[in-house]
């Protein structure tokens, strides 16, 4: 069964139409990487998987939920897909710690003891046990967004969305975080990732979609489409970024 | 100075200044427990309770507090209610006081930025959830400095309790002038100092909270 499978999903904010007939499968292990200009959906597709955005039309079926029957409670469906955002979002009140068991608590009910043992050992993962005691804003952004990515695997979600993890970075600490996502990828985690890294995209994306103006204009497995790509709006789209 | 002036200034400190702590402490309550409902009420932007929670901050706001005093103590008791002059005061000073406090609450959660509240529900938070964890704590360091300014004004405005009778540091004062006018000027002088010394601290533990929570 997918993991993921929108079909013919609609959105549109006010008369901005931003996905136009969006149909994917993501099926469980796979490495969906989302590439396309900016302004294309790309972000939007995410946000209609948690139901951060509730769609106009079609159907999003998650771990076999559908995002549209209203029977299905957001946490239901938020428990299972994991989120990390371009802008980090940690708490700055909280420390990389607390950021991490505040839904661990919160959401599954685990007491505080055992939420902190798989805190640290999630935060020890992703190679920041010893700053588990501090405040974001004494973290560096690639720390920030490790520790993020920490808090959206406390959930234990089927799914990891990746929303430009790595845009707001600077370019010498992008790969610090890419290796936490590369090292996911290896354990068979299911991601989908919006994405400018066009390296990674390649290297470890199992499944490549370009979107443009809504729609997926083409999609497959990465290295076809780096070497070949079918559709105009992808050679053009292409040969700006590579 | 005369032993006049002591007397009556010992009256004033000893009858006056409990009754006006009292009405600015009570109203200060009010404020803040009102302002928090009201403001969080704001944060669910549903229409219906942000137009009422809207009419309620513009018309408290927009009216004198003068005349609020007045409605609750002269006007109220023609419909059926009557309360006592310094619960009068609490009352109007209080219901003032909660309709600015609603504006702080309102604007120090909606400063939050979205992200915040985007990543706990993304987290499976539910919508309480996110305003107790992740909303309100970081709303509140937002709210102190607004807060101890009301505070001010609510000490500061508590005095207009003296026209509708309340006994407060201004009343004590204006019934021993009645027996002899030179006393105006010194006992004036005296609790325009002790406002100070209410005053001051609160601008203290403002300054001091800002810095520790910066």
């Amino acid at each position: 069964m997918a993991m993921v499978a929108m079909s013919h999903v609609r959105k549109a904010f006010g008369s901005n139409e931003v996905l136009k007939d969006i149909s994917l499968t993501v099926d469980p292990d796979e490495v969906c990487c989302i590439i396309g200009p900016s302004g294309s959906g790309k972000s939007t597709v995410l946000r209609c998987i948690n139901r951060l955005v509730s769609i106009d039309g079609g159907e999003v079926i998650v771990d076999g939920l559908s995002v549209t029957d209203p029977k299905v409670k957001d946490v239901d469906l938020r428990r299972r897909v994991g989120m990390v955002f371009q802008q980090f979002n940690l708490f700055p009140h909280m420390t990389a710690l607390q950021n991490v068991t505040l839904a661990p608590r919160k959401v599954r009910g685990l007491a505080g003891a055992q939420a902190e043992e798989t805190a640290m050992r999630l935060l020890a993962k992703v190679g920041l046990r010893e700053k588990a005691q501090e405040y974001p804003a004494q973290l560096s952004g690639g720390q920030q967004q490790r520790v993020a990515i920490a808090r959206a695997l406390a959930m234990e979600p089927k799914v990891m969305l990746f929303d430009e993890a790595t845009s707001a970075l600077d370019p010498e600490i992008t790969g610090e975080v890419l290796a936490v996502m590369r090292d996911l990828a290896a354990e068979h985690t299911t991601m989908i990732i919006v994405t400018h890294e066009m390296g990674f995209a390649r290297e470890v994306g199992t499944h490549l979609v370009f979107m443009d103006g809504g729609v997926i204009v083409e999609e497959g497995a990465p290295r076809a489409i780096f070497e070949n790509p079918q559709a105009e709006r992808t050679k053009a789209f292409l040969s700006k970024v590579l | 100075m005369s032993p006049a002036y002591f007397s009556a200034l010992r009256d004033v400190i000893v009858h006056g200044l409990p009754v006006t702590v009292e009405v600015s402490f009570a109203s200060m309550l009010i404020a803040v427990a009102g302002g928090l409902i009201l403001g969080v009420v704001r944060a669910l932007r549903n229409p219906a309770l942000d137009a009422i929670v809207i009419a309620y901050v513009e018309v408290l706001r927009g009216i004198p507090l003068l005349v609020l005093m007045f409605f609750v103590f002269f006007g109220l008791p023609q419909l059926g209610f009557h309360f006592p002059e310094i619960p009068s005061a609490i009352i109007a000073l209080g219901l003032w006081g909660a309709a600015n406090a609603t504006e702080i609450v309102r604007g120090a959660i909606f400063s939050i930025a979205s992200g915040q509240s985007e990543a706990g529900s993304a987290l499976g938070l539910g919508w309480l959830q996110v305003m107790t964890s992740i909303v309100l704590p970081q709303a509140l360091r937002r709210m102190i400095p607004p807060f101890m300014s009301l505070f001010v004004a609510i000490v500061e405005s508590s005095s207009l309790a003296a026209l509708i009778g309340v006994r407060d540091l201004l009343e004590i004062v204006r019934i021993k002038v009645e027996n002899d006018a030179t006393l105006w000027l010194p006992l004036l002088i005296s609790i325009l100092f002790i406002y100070f010394l209410i005053n001051y601290p609160i601008s203290l533990l403002s300054q001091r909270l800002e810095k520790r929570l910066a």
